[in-house]
């Protein structure tokens, strides 16, 4: 729902205090920037692979990762 | 033009192309359009899908841990007519735009160009109409103190 490529997505800024998720640095360009406090990465950027059409990857350094099973 | 459900998601409206500065409940307010929660690879999100009549689209999306204030309008690229008709739907000025998606910009400054002209148009065709019952007024005003004038005369 919403879109039906797969696309990497992150919010822009630190992981809140208390939420689960991964909080990363990457060098791959989000398609249209990042200016509305989103990003999205389309399959066809560059930086990002495509992977059965099923799922899209981007290269990412972790700095934090709040999953109760990291 | 009518409202999609989220499963009827046009296949290929993707495209963030706008960030308008209106909480879903404000563009609810101006268009009637109910939101509606789903849900997309990041996160939980609040949006309404708008389709017009020759299969054109565009969506309205907040996801609702997102750290900024807006909502975010979707868009096929070279879509002018679904723009304008955005446009028209939401009442939207530039003011309300706080990002455009760069390969818009050159249309959206069109469309709202256009937008203004019509206000102009209509502005002053109104001017004209009023001048125009204004003028009709002073005539039917000196004829019937003419009509007067030759009655009371005529009674003199």
């Amino acid at each position: 729902m919403g879109s039906a490529t797969p696309q990497p997505q992150a919010y822009v800024g630190e992981l809140p205090p208390g939420a689960i998720g991964i909080e990363f640095y990457t060098d791959v360009q989000p398609h249209g920037g990042t200016v509305d406090g989103h990003a999205r990465w389309w399959p066809t950027d560059p930086g990002v692979v495509l992977v059965d059409d099923e799922y899209a990857k981007i290269a990412i350094i972790v700095t934090k990762n709040t999953h109760p099973k990291a | 033009m009518q409202q999609l459900s989220l499963d009827e998601w046009p296949m290929g409206l993707e495209e963030d192309a706008l960030q308008v500065a209106l909480e879903p409940d404000e563009i609810t307010r101006r268009t009637n359009l109910r939101f509606e929660r789903g849900r997309d690879s990041l996160d939980e999100f609040d949006g309404a899908v708008v389709a017009l009549d020759e299969g054109q689209s565009f969506a309205f999306q907040r996801h609702v841990h997102s750290p900024t204030r807006g909502t975010t309008v979707l868009l096929r690229q070279g879509s002018r007519d679904e723009l304008r008709a955005l446009i028209n739907l939401v009442s939207l000025t530039k003011k309300d735009i706080t990002w455009m998606a760069p390969h818009i910009e050159t249309e959206l400054a069109s469309v709202l160009r256009d937008g203004q002209r019509g206000g102009r148009r209509i502005a002053l065709a109104l001017v004209t109409l009023g001048a125009a019952g204004a003028v009709r007024k002073l005539i039917s005003g000196r004829a019937k103190r003419t009509r007067a004038d030759r009655k009371n005369k005529l009674q003199a």
